[in-house]
């Protein structure tokens, strides 16, 4: 069970407190893209708190997260 | 010296029980690979043995191997709970999956192999209006369509399951109920191990621990796979590696539209028989069932997001057993021995992919999602037939990748509110 | 005739530790079998019988072999019992694990008829019939008997049975984070305990059984001048003396996942004083911990050879903990089998307690410890270098006799012995038990020296220490459990720690190493192979696994599922470090593996599991302001509510109330709770132009003041939610819409905003449970609202009108809708007021014949206005135009949701199914939802299906039956005969437009 921390209101709380939402980034961009067996960046919701969506780097055999932030406040320069 | 024994029957039984056993010979042959074959099949699980089963079977093609990177038939052949069962809503999948259904009746027979296909009974109950709306829709479409699977009343449900608990006191109280009397399971493993045998009996080579790292194409046309223990040639190759095969298919331009998602199962200690049907239900999300051992095996919904983790997170067994428990309360006392998961390979219409991918000579056949397992003979002879004639057989047309861009899915997810 | 039941408690001895315990001063009766029998408070169940002489526990499982206690803790195999009557019997526990209390009734398992005459047992003469999965190989032909053929394995399968009512008992979870888990409460993780708590981390120590200490208590020294065992005892009172360490017993871990969770199971001792009255039977703790330290100890291998099962067979430390802790002989005259050490220790002291040693067999050809020496000393009969290779059995199956062979001289017949014996004590060295590792995904490494498996590559934050990492002297384990503390300390603090190693004088005998063996004799008959048991639970034999090995299942994975090895309730604890010995010699060239463990390390029950969440907390019902004054009404679950169906008179069935409560509706007035209904609120300078985006239809020319209906579509282009919007001022919309699916459709508001759009600048608010609404519907709406006091004009309101202000004396919005072909205004008022307007309005009503209607009638109405319902109608696969409502998408707008998909050639295809009425020729006939239609009900399936009944039901204003349906073309279809089959019989229909019924007058 994932323990994830919401970067906008800083809750820190189970997975069934947010709704995973796919691949981060705006629907085009992320179309027809497979999911590797790797860090993938993900939409998540904040579902239980502050309602808000925030990306969140997870690893998709291990999970593993090694990050979370704010929409606009990606933490790598690049788009995917 | 005495002759192997290679037929499986009582009376071979008997003479090695005169013998300690000692006569029995390897039920599959641990192939080394070869550097070139007629076709290569990546995965070998139920759907890829049994393709090569039937390629050797039925179209006389018998250089075939089945390439895994495991041990044979340990993906989800493994890891699911055995249900068989063939009232789909949609025509194409009916087609599909009643095939499928009708080959288990005699599996055991044609394979040599006692698979343990035991139709006990399906029942998937009904709690609110819609449910038994929905279910109708499916007994109805089943019943146009061939396929013995009717809707019954609660007294009948009653009389299935009389363990049941299900009074108007209850939060969803029954309704009535779909039921399949031909539905029921099988030994899972054993399907693998059963076609693994008589593949290889027929020639196939299936070779273990060799995972297959690239596929190798020649412009328009494929050639090999790049494999751990070397480069194997092959002018025809299918995928049928699950949630494994995206990957693989990705560099020569295919995107197959499957997300790998955690799905978990989990068996009681053994108990006194109680429960014959399997038992299915929406409302309350969970299935159960239980097996000639004793065991209560049970499942309930996905992890709640893409995972090609094997370990699956606590909330879903939670939410499961809730679940049981409302149906049968006095199970509070009996104990949860194992959960285990698997990772499946969910389509956005939760029907599989069948059909040619990109190079000429590559098809796949994965996608299969929760519901895999049942398909497994279908499956491996509809693509076994598309493999050896290069023709899509009609049954298996629907199911092509193409049908996302035409907009013209087969969406068994309206109608399936529960995973199985 | 029954044997006479011998004591086998040892009396008590002054100033001797043995049966410490126990207390003597308070016996308790209990009943084995109906049979009454005495214990002592402090008695495990195994303990108790073992007392009274019960040799024969159970049967096991394939062959019915009579079986008895084998060890002292989770991992015998053997000792599963059934214990309680009425709604607290429960079967297929482990009698090792639960403590003795008054007036318990236990009850062997698995025999039939009886547990003096088990007729099982006839099927293990047929046992060499039944090789592993011998069921694969037959009960093939002919193709119908496979069904007897199961029914008669599954009568035999199982092992407990169901109890039979619901459970009286209570369960509960309790969420607990903490730096440091240690499971394991014997030296090692006493130690680790220790280390940690002294850098001030928060500590929970997890004890499976009900005491710390581990097996410290089956061993003499000294540790600071200290006996061992006081010393212990000191440490374990300064441990639950500390804050910063929790300590839990009778809790095992249950599972280890990811993100630090740990899942323990803590079995509540109900003869407690601490807890409540009311307390819990058992409680899941869900803790979060930052570091996990294995000190699970090992376990104490069986030796494997023929008939190694008998009841009389145990472990030799187990033997000697149960003289020691509960003072009990495990019978009286003793073989000792040992491959090291411990089979001395246990000698010394069965032999003070009163216990003929017949013999002990030192399988090493050279033992040199001191305690070999001593007891040789001693004059204690002695066989170096052999064997048990077989043994006799008495006239229940218990053990009567051991065979002992010289390992040097094979299996030569002249070399062989035999010595009469009622128990045979075997110790085939320790196998570490870090498995909880696997949970993980950890794997462990066989080490053939030591003829088990330990720890190897660990993830991140976990440790393994003591015994479960291979150190087994007391030392050893001292100081690997404070390294193993220490080194959690420096993982949580994400930095090095420096603290000092307590040093200790420790004089504990060391033993010498313990000699590895496998299958016994050494060289061994496939007829001595094939009654030798590696797996005693599941009855697995080492003769099982040469076939399976010979049949090319010897991947690990295959072997464990051909052979159902380890399978059992037990997870095969103390078969794992054996099978692989056997393994590494029948595969020289295979390194042998374990298959994966699984949770749970011990079985836990559902009922834990589940918690609170059972009966009415199942799924709690989400109630609305009105609930309490519609408790007249037959309720129907929707969603997390059970909104009012109908409300039937006495003596009224729901059908007939839906004809009334329709009727009345349809010639005077209804009220309606429609609370439920989705209420958002989108508002901001950008508020029109995302609702445009987000639907297919057009809403930038909506009025302030007006309400349009609307559909909003998934990405593919199929019907997602339907919706009227209405423009309450230029920037503020409210979006209302069917009843329990706010939550869809804000998150699907907020996934486009937050994520697609975040430069529009507008806020979603969902008003939904903060607004009560009621719904009027019927010609006198107009009538009954003149008389309302409001200052909106609301009797004249006309249809997709919306405003806002004050109606009979509260805030309020009203909408004028038609959704039941007939006058309709919603009206919504802060919610608690909600419950006096209702009340007001059936006042008002009562001269117009107001009545109150439910969803049924709801349906029934919309039925027979032709209005589609979303959870009827659709099913995630229904395009606007197949529903007729082409007219509600702009498909020159130049975005919206779903119009890349709805444009997909598929979409549009002829062939589609369009919504089309059905009007059944035998106006009587109802075809119930889910009915499909046909054009030839006398062909022969598969069949031609032209479409399906979505809803439907008898209207009593037209007095016809009425259906929707989405049939094939059906729009070009209007006029055209259909069938449904009902009871074997094709009933003709004829397709017609949805429009059945307007302005009140049916069309």
């Amino acid at each position: 069970m994932l323990m994830i921390r919401c970067p906008v209101c800083g809750i820190a709380a189970d997975e069934t407190e947010f709704t995973s939402g796919g691949l981060y980034g705006r629907l085009e961009e992320t179309e027809n893209r497979v999911i590797p067996r790797d860090v993938v960046r993900e939409w998540w919701l904040c579902a239980r708190g502050c309602g808000t969506w925030f990306g969140m780097a997870r690893h998709v055999v291990n999970q593993r997260v090694t990050a979370t932030w704010a929409a606009g406040d990606e933490p790598w320069d690049g788009r995917h | 010296m005495r002759r192997p024994t290679r037929r499986y029957s009582i009376l071979s039984l008997l003479k090695e029980a005169r013998h300690g056993h000692s006569g029995w010979v390897e039920a599959w042959r641990k192939a080394e690979p070869r550097s070139s074959y007629d076709v290569v099949i990546v995965g070998a699980g139920g759907h890829g043995i049994a393709t090569a089963y039937y390629l050797a079977k039925l179209h006389g093609i018998h250089n075939v191997a089945v390439l895994e990177k495991g041990w044979l038939g340990g993906g989800n052949t493994a890891r699911n709970t055995g249900i068989i069962r063939s009232n789909y809503l949609r025509r194409e999948s009916m087609a599909l999956y009643g095939l499928s259904h009708s080959l288990f009746e005699h599996l055991s027979q044609e394979l040599d192999f006692n698979v343990m296909f035991t139709p006990r009974g399906l029942v998937e109950l009904a709690h609110t209006r819609q449910e038994l709306a929905e279910l109708s829709r499916i007994a109805d479409a089943n019943r146009h369509f061939g396929i013995k699977s009717w809707m019954i009343p609660t007294s009948e449900v009653h009389s299935l399951l009389p363990s049941l608990d299900q009074g108007s006191h209850k939060r969803f109280p029954l309704l009535g109920a779909l039921y399949q009397p031909r539905g029921g399971f099988a030994r899972h493993d054993a399907v693998a191990w059963a076609y693994a045998r008589m593949a290889s009996q027929l020639g196939v080579d299936i070779v273990e621990n060799c995972g297959v790292e690239s596929i190798i194409a020649d412009g328009e046309r494929i050639v090999g796979v790049q494999t751990s223990r070397g480069r194997i040639d092959a002018g025809t190759i299918m995928v049928a590696a699950a949630g494994e095969s995206p990957p693989l298919l990705a560099p020569l331009g295919v995107n197959l539209p499957i997300e790998p998602v955690t799905l978990q199962a989990f068996v009681s200690e053994p108990l006194k028989p109680f429960l014959n049907p399997v038992v299915m239900s929406g409302a309350v999300h969970g299935y159960i069932s239980q097996t000639a051992k004793g065991e209560l095996v049970i499942g309930g919904g996905t992890d709640a997001y893409p995972s090609h983790s094997r370990r699956g997170a606590w909330p879903p067994i939670e939410d499961t057993v809730a679940a049981m428990l409302e149906l049968f309360p006095f199970l509070s006392r009996v104990r949860l021995m194992r959960h285990w998961g698997g990772s499946v390979d969910i389509t956005p219409d939760r029907s599989p992919l069948i059909g040619p991918a990109g190079p000429s000579g590559l098809y796949v056949n994965c996608g299969w999602g929760t519901g895999g397992f049942k398909a497994i003979p279908g499956s491996g002879f509809v693509t076994a037939s598309m493999l050896a004639t290069g023709k899509v057989p009609p049954i298996a047309v629907p199911f092509g990748l193409e049908r996302f861009a035409a907009g013209r899915m087969i969406d068994e997810s309206a109608a399936s509110g529960v995973i199985h | 005739m029954a044997r006479a039941r011998r004591n086998l408690r040892v009396p008590e001895k002054e100033g001797s530790n043995i049966g410490r315990l126990i207390d003597r001063t308070q016996p308790i009766s209990f009943t084995f079998n109906g049979r009454a029998m005495k214990g002592f408070a402090g008695d495990t169940v195994a303990s108790a019988l073992i007392a009274n002489d019960v040799r024969r526990l159970t049967s096991s499982f394939k062959y019915h072999r009579p079986r008895g206690v084998l060890g002292i803790g989770s991992d015998d195999p053997n000792a599963i019992v059934e214990i309680g009557v009425g709604d607290r019997r429960t079967p297929n526990l482990n009698a090792t694990q639960v403590l003795l209390a008054p007036d318990m009734r236990i009850a062997s398992q698995n025999v039939w008829p009886s547990p003096r005459l088990d007729l099982g047992g006839l099927i293990g003469r047929l046992k060499p019939l039944m090789p592993p999965s011998f069921q694969y190989k037959t009960f093939k032909w002919p193709v119908p008997t496979w069904r007897v053929y199961e029914k008669a394995l599954r009568t035999l399968g199982g092992i407990g049975t169901v109890p039979g009512a619901a459970d009286p008992d209570r369960y509960e979870h309790i969420h607990v984070d903490a730096d440091v888990l240690i499971v394991g409460g014997g030296l090692a993780g006493i130690a680790a305990a220790e280390a940690a708590s002294a850098a001030d981390l928060k500590v929970v120590l997890v004890e499976e059984t009900h005491r710390l200490g581990g097996i410290a208590d089956g061993y003499d020294g000294r540790v600071d001048g200290k006996p061992l065992l006081d010393w212990v005892q000191n440490k374990v009172r300064n441990l639950a003396a500390s804050r910063d360490v929790h300590i839990l017993t009778n809790a095992g871990v249950a599972g280890l996942y990811d993100h630090g969770l740990a899942i323990i199971h803590e079995r509540l001792d109900p003869n407690a004083s601490v807890e409540p009255e009311n307390a819990p039977r058992e409680r899941i703790w869900k803790l979060r911990t930052k570091a996990v330290i294995l000190a699970t100890g090992a376990h104490e291998k069986p030796l494997v050879f023929p008939d190694n099962d008998r009841p009389g067979i145990m472990l030799a430390t187990a033997a000697r903990l149960y003289l020691r802790r509960y003072g009990v002989l495990p019978g009286q005259r003793v073989v000792i089998a040992t491959t090291g050490d411990e089979g001395y220790r246990t000698a010394a002291d069965l032999a003070a307690g009163g216990a003929e040693i017949v013999r002990v067999v030192d399988l090493r050809l050279d033992p040199d410890g001191s305690l070999f020496h001593i007891m040789k000393a001693r004059g204690t009969p002695l066989a170096v270098g052999s064997a048990p290779v077989g043994t006799t059995k008495g006239k229940k199956g218990e053990l009567a006799g051991v065979t002992i062979a010289n390992r040097l001289t094979l299996d030569g017949p002249a070399l062989r012995s035999h010595a009469d014996a009622d128990t045979l004590l075997v110790s085939g060295g320790w196998g570490p038990a870090p498995f909880l590792a696997g949970h993980l995904g950890a794997r462990l490494v066989f080490d053939e020296e030591l003829g088990g498996f330990r720890p190897g590559e660990l993830p991140g934050g976990l440790f393994v220490a003591g015994a479960a990492n291979g150190k087994f002297h007391a030392a050893e384990v001292l100081e690997d459990g404070w390294r193993a503390g220490s080194i959690a300390v420096e993982h949580v603090l994400g930095s090095s720690w420096s603290s000092v190693v307590p040093s200790h004088s420790i004089e504990v005998t060391a033993d010498d190493d313990a000699e590895p063996v496998g299958m016994l004799p050494d060289v061994a008959t496939a007829a001595e192979r094939a009654t030798a048991f590696v797996d005693l639970q599941n009855d697995v034999t080492i003769g099982d696994l040469d076939i399976a090995i010979r049949e090319g299942y010897s991947a690990p994975e295959h072997l464990k599922r051909y052979t159902t090895l380890g399978q059992g309730v037990d997870q095969g604890k103390l078969a794992v470090a054996n099978a692989a010995m056997v393994m590494a010699k029948a595969l020289p060239n295979a390194t042998p593996a374990h298959t994966t463990f699984r949770p749970p390390w011990t079985p836990i029950t559902f009922g834990a599991i589940a918690g609170t969440r059972r009966g009415v907390l199942f799924k709690p019902v989400r109630e609305t302001p009105l609930t309490a004054l519609t408790s007249d009404a037959l309720r129907e679950p929707l969603g997390l509510w059970r909104p009012p169906a109908v409300f039937p008179r006495p003596g009224e069935s729901r059908e007939e109330a839906v004809r009334r409560e329709a009727r009345s509706v349809r010639n005077g007035v209804g009220l309606f709770d429609a609370t439920l209904g989705v209420k958002i609120a989108v508002q901001g300078p950008d508020a029109a132009q995302f609702l445009d985006r987000m639907s297919a239809t057009n809403l930038a020319d909506l009025e302030v003041g007006r309400s349009r209906f609307a559909l909003f579509l998934d990405n593919d282009g199929f019907v997602l939610e339907d919706a009227v919007i209405a423009r309450a001022e230029n920037d503020r919309f409210i979006v209302s819409a069917g009843i329990g699916r706010a939550d869809n459709l804000c998150a699907w508001f907020e996934r486009w905003r937050q994520r697609e759009w975040p430069d529009l600048n507008l806020f979603i608010t969902d008003e939904t449970e903060r607004w009560g609404q009621l719904l009027l519907a019927g010609p006198r709406v107009p009538e009954l609202l003149a008389a309302a006091s409001s200052d909106i004009d609301i009797a004249g309101f006309e249809t997709d009108s919306y405003a806002e202000g004050e109606f009979m004396g509260t805030t309020a919005r009203a909408l004028a809708t038609r959704y039941t072909a007939t006058p309709e205004v919603e009206i919504a008022v802060p919610a608690g007021h909600l419950p006096s307007l209702w009340e007001q309005i059936t006042e008002a009503g009562k001269p117009l014949g107001i009545t109150h209607f439910g969803t049924d009638t709801l349906h029934r109405l919309r039925l027979e206005g032709g209005a589609f319902d979303l959870d009827h109608e659709t099913d995630g696969s229904v395009t606007p135009y197949d529903l007729g409502l082409g007219d509600l998408v702009k498909v020159d707008k130049p975005f919206f949701v779903g119009k890349e998909g709805l444009e997909r050639p598929g979409m549009t295809r002829s062939s589609r199914r369009h919504l089309v009425g059905v009007l059944t020729e035998d106006p009587s006939f109802v075809p119930p939802p889910g009915a499909h239609l046909v054009l030839d009900p006398d062909h022969a399936p598969p069949r031609r299906v032209v479409g399906h009944v979505t809803s439907s039901g008898y209207s009593p204003t037209l007095r016809r039956s009425l259906a929707l349906a989405l049939i094939s073309a059906g729009e070009r279809h209007i006029g055209d005969r259909v069938f449904i089959v009902s009871s074997g019989e094709g009933l003709p229909a004829i397709i017609s437009s949805t429009a059945f019924f307007s302005n009140g007058e049916p069309t």
